[in-house]
């Protein structure tokens, strides 16, 4: 079939740019497993410590990327579980209690927060950190806690707005089943509204989670460093796997060091691509079963 | 029949992922006349009369055997045959749905969209097209003090004769109706009726409709759908 | 009380107290950063040079190194995105529309630090080689990756919009025997402005506000670019380099300036992105 030449051109040019795209994520991910790869094994993650023992905390792991992992787990758990309560209870607030004026100024709140460039929140977490450290006595400083209650600003919008967009989203049918047998509201929301958006909170959850994992501005300001070995309390410093990469871009020694900053960069894709696809499933699956009811 | 052929439908078949649509359903279509397709809902009427300007390649998981032959200009052409241009047979094979749809823009500008499209849009003549295709439409008297206010602040029957309008600018030889007045009160119903009575001489109409009344007013031919299939009607 | 009274309470608190972080956090930087106000110090912080030496610390270059870097950045995506929403929209529909959008929608989730690290050792050295000029790090690198960093925000956004537009339109359209770039540029592109410009005005906040690509690639020197293969330092940066200055000097003090601009800036387009949703045009 002859083709118009707009035509044409609106090809040439959707394939063009969409293939371009594909290709420049393509080159990210086939360097990264071109120069990587090779430095995968066991002394990579653990250094010259026996695995078992590194595990197990009795011995620390020197030139390994254990502590960044580790510091990166405790990081996430503890930034999403101060965030998750907070997000969660507000989202509920803003599906379910929320009405008129006072809805819209909050909402406005949020959509504000969630624009806010990280680096913007990491000075706030900083600042914060001054604060205590001048009024309540000098032990405070920038530290895994300060970190993960950045953290936690950062994604708490993003957890309000899918709670929120969770809960609106289910059928009126729903809504009206349980008060229509007696239940009051907070029952309705407890036994039937929160089961049933959960997939929807879930997928949103992780997708949080993705962003505490590869955040890297928020922490740099507020307490990650080089090298620190395992966190030893809330308020110790800590090593982090973004920031690992970071600072392995800028000051790496030697290409033994280099390769780790390759190797360390795939385990922080392969975990975000993980989330990403779990997040993806559950959502896939919340839309089978919303086709399936229609 | 006595009358000129100007559409030719052989063995047309339509499948919408494993259900057959259409089943083997052969027939003629006079031309400069009003053919109704009837039959009872969601047994493909509006299928074939998409089959007829291939606005059914848009829907995914289907497919289409069979011929449909059309005479443009003496000669007859299979416009099922993958190489046919579909904007090319879109612009002699008008439609006109069920619900009126007027575009996001004003009425002139719907009206004078089809120019657009086929790049006419800055000969002199525009605006006489225009005016004619809404006198024709019966909607001239009643949009020239606002021809440059937003379509949709015109009523529903006015939206569907601005659809009619909007069709009949590019003077096709067929004009396909889904339904015209479904989704009228009866009194608009009335004028489109009138309208189409009147288009006969310029072009073939083919119709869709459920008002057995309806058919008897207007239509010169009936066919009957059911099932997919082609029921002989005697007329 | 009774618990359905304490629940509704605590519910609130939450929301209130989420909400207050948006304060907050403005309240701390411009507390912090307060010897700022005074005297019209801040319009000279805004318009100055940087040159510690002279005791200057102006963030003028920075601001000029963000609008560089993040509208070339803008420009590169924007294109980009419209093609491939395009081809999502009306070019391919079907299979490779929907293979295309989950491979946009996986890109979003691709660390920022990892497209940093890789525009270090795979773009710098290109750009370095093949403009034998300079050291690769510059405007130009850092906008490049920002540019892909933002493209699939704007496509999903973009690819969004354009599905919103009404059916009936588009098959109006294809029956008066328009081709599918007729029906994008014609139906489609008309019909999702609004969602459009969101997208961009929302992906101009996310590359303002992005700080890694442009600490990583652009070199930093603290001057206004006068080409695209000169070093620059974006505001983003600024912050991240000079945060470990000594807290009680005006060197330091100037990167609340910085966050007070970032954060005026982010919440502009916000309230310009939310004002847009709300007029809504006639109900079809």
């Amino acid at each position: 079939m002859k083709q118009p030449p707009l035509d044409m051109f609106v090809r040439l040019v959707s394939w063009g740019s969409t293939l371009l795209l594909l290709a420049s994520v393509a080159t990210v991910i086939g360097f990264l497993l071109f120069k990587g790869y090779g430095s995968f094994d066991l002394k990579l993650v653990f250094g010259d410590t026996p695995p078992l023992e590194a595990l197990l905390l009795r011995r620390p792991v020197f030139g390994g990327l254990f502590p960044a992992m580790v510091g990166t787990l405790s990081l996430v758990v503890l930034a999403i579980s101060l965030a998750v309560p907070i997000g969660l209870a507000a989202g509920i607030y803003m599906a379910e209690y929320g009405r008129g004026r006072i809805q819209q100024a909050l909402g406005l709140f949020f959509d504000i927060l969630a624009g806010v460039p990280s680096i913007v929140v990491g000075l706030f977490g900083f600042s914060v950190a001054v604060f205590l450290h001048r009024h309540f006595g000098g032990r405070i400083y920038p530290c895994l806690l300060i970190s993960a209650l950045s953290l936690a600003f950062l994604v708490l919008p993003y957890l309000i707005r899918t709670t929120q967009n969770a809960l609106e989203a289910l059928p009126e049918a729903v809504r009206l089943t349980a008060p229509a047998l007696g239940a009051t509201r907070l029952q309705n929301i407890r036994f039937v509204l929160l089961p049933r958006a959960l997939p929807g909170i879930l997928s949103g959850a992780i997708l949080a989670i993705g962003r505490c994992a590869e955040d890297t501005a928020v922490i740099m300001l507020t307490g990650v460093v080089a090298t620190a070995g395992l966190p030893r309390s809330l308020f110790s410093s800590y090593e982090a796997l973004p920031f690992y990469i970071y600072y392995i871009s800028a000051q790496y020694r030697d290409s033994a060091e280099l390769a780790t900053g390759y190797a360390a960069a795939l385990i922080l894709l392969a975990i975000c691509a993980m989330l990403f696809a779990a997040a993806a499933l559950i959502k896939q699956r919340l839309g089978a079963r919303s086709h399936q009811r229609l | 029949m006595d009358r000129d052929v100007k559409i030719r439908i052989a063995h047309l078949c339509f499948d919408y992922g494993r259900r057959r649509v259409l089943d083997d359903v052969c027939a003629e279509i006079p031309a400069n006349a009003i053919t109704a397709i009837v039959g009872p809902s969601g047994q493909g009427k509006s299928t074939l009369l998409t089959c007829l300007n291939r606005l059914c390649d848009a829907v995914p998981e289907t497919r289409v055997s069979g011929h449909v032959m059309i005479r443009f200009q003496g000669r007859w052409q299979d416009i099922l045959a993958p190489e046919v241009p579909l904007h090319w047979l879109r612009r002699k094979v008008g439609m006109v749905f069920q619900a009126p749809n007027p575009l996001p823009m004003s009425i002139f500008k719907n009206v004078a969209f089809a120019l657009k499209l086929t790049g006419q849009h800055r000969r002199p003549d525009v605006n006489d097209r225009v005016v004619q295709a809404l006198e024709r439409a019966f909607l001239w008297d009643e949009v020239r003090d606002r021809l440059h206010h937003d379509a949709r602040t015109l009523s529903g029957g006015q939206q569907q004769r601005l659809c009619i309008a909007r069709a009949l600018i590019l003077e096709p030889e067929i004009l396909l109706l889904d339904e015209p007045t479904s989704s009228l009160d009866s009194q608009a119903g009335e004028v489109i009726e009138s309208l189409l009575l009147t288009l006969r001489k310029r072009c073939t109409l083919v119709m869709v409709s459920h008002y057995q009344d309806q058919v008897r007013r207007v239509a010169d031919c009936v066919l009957q759908l059911n099932a997919g299939k082609l029921i002989p009607l005697p007329i | 009380m009774d618990g359905e009274r304490i629940a509704q309470k605590v519910f609130l608190l939450a929301a209130v107290l989420s909400a207050s972080v948006t304060v907050l956090l403005l309240a701390f930087m411009v507390i912090l950063g307060l010897p700022l106000f005074q005297g019209g110090l801040f319009l000279e912080i805004l318009t100055q040079p940087w040159l510690p030496g002279r005791q200057l610390f102006g963030v003028w270059p920075m601001i000029a190194g963000t609008l560089a870097i993040a509208s070339l950045a803008v420009a590169i995506a924007f294109p980009l995105s419209l093609g491939v929403s395009s081809l999502i929209a009306v070019v391919a529909p079907g299979r490779i529309a929907r293979l295309v959008k989950s491979a946009v929608a996986f890109m979003t989730g691709i660390p920022t630090v990892v497209y940093g690290f890789v525009g270090v050792f795979l773009l710098v050295p290109l750009v370095r080689e093949s403009l034998s000029r300079g050291s690769g790090l510059c405007v130009l690198s850092a906008a490049l990756v920002l540019g892909i960093l933002v493209a699939p925000t704007m496509i999903l956004f973009f690819s969004d919009a354009l599905a919103r537009v009404p059916r009936s339109h588009r098959i109006a359209a294809e029956a008066l025997g328009a081709t599918p770039a007729q029906v994008l540029i014609y139906v489609l592109i008309p019909g999702a402005w609004r969602g459009i410009v969101t997208g961009l005005v929302l992906s101009t906040g996310r590359a303002v506000g992005d700080t890694l690509i442009a600490l990583m690639l652009a070199g930093n020197a603290a001057q206004v670019p006068n080409s695209l293969l000169d070093s620059a330092r974006a505001l983003t940066a600024h912050i991240a380099l000079v945060i470990a200055s000594d807290f009680d000097s005006l060197e330091f003090k100037t990167i609340f300036a910085c966050g007070i601009l970032l954060y005026a800036f982010t919440a502009a387009a916000t309230l310009a992105v939310r004002r847009l949703g709300r007029k809504r045009t006639p109900a079809r």
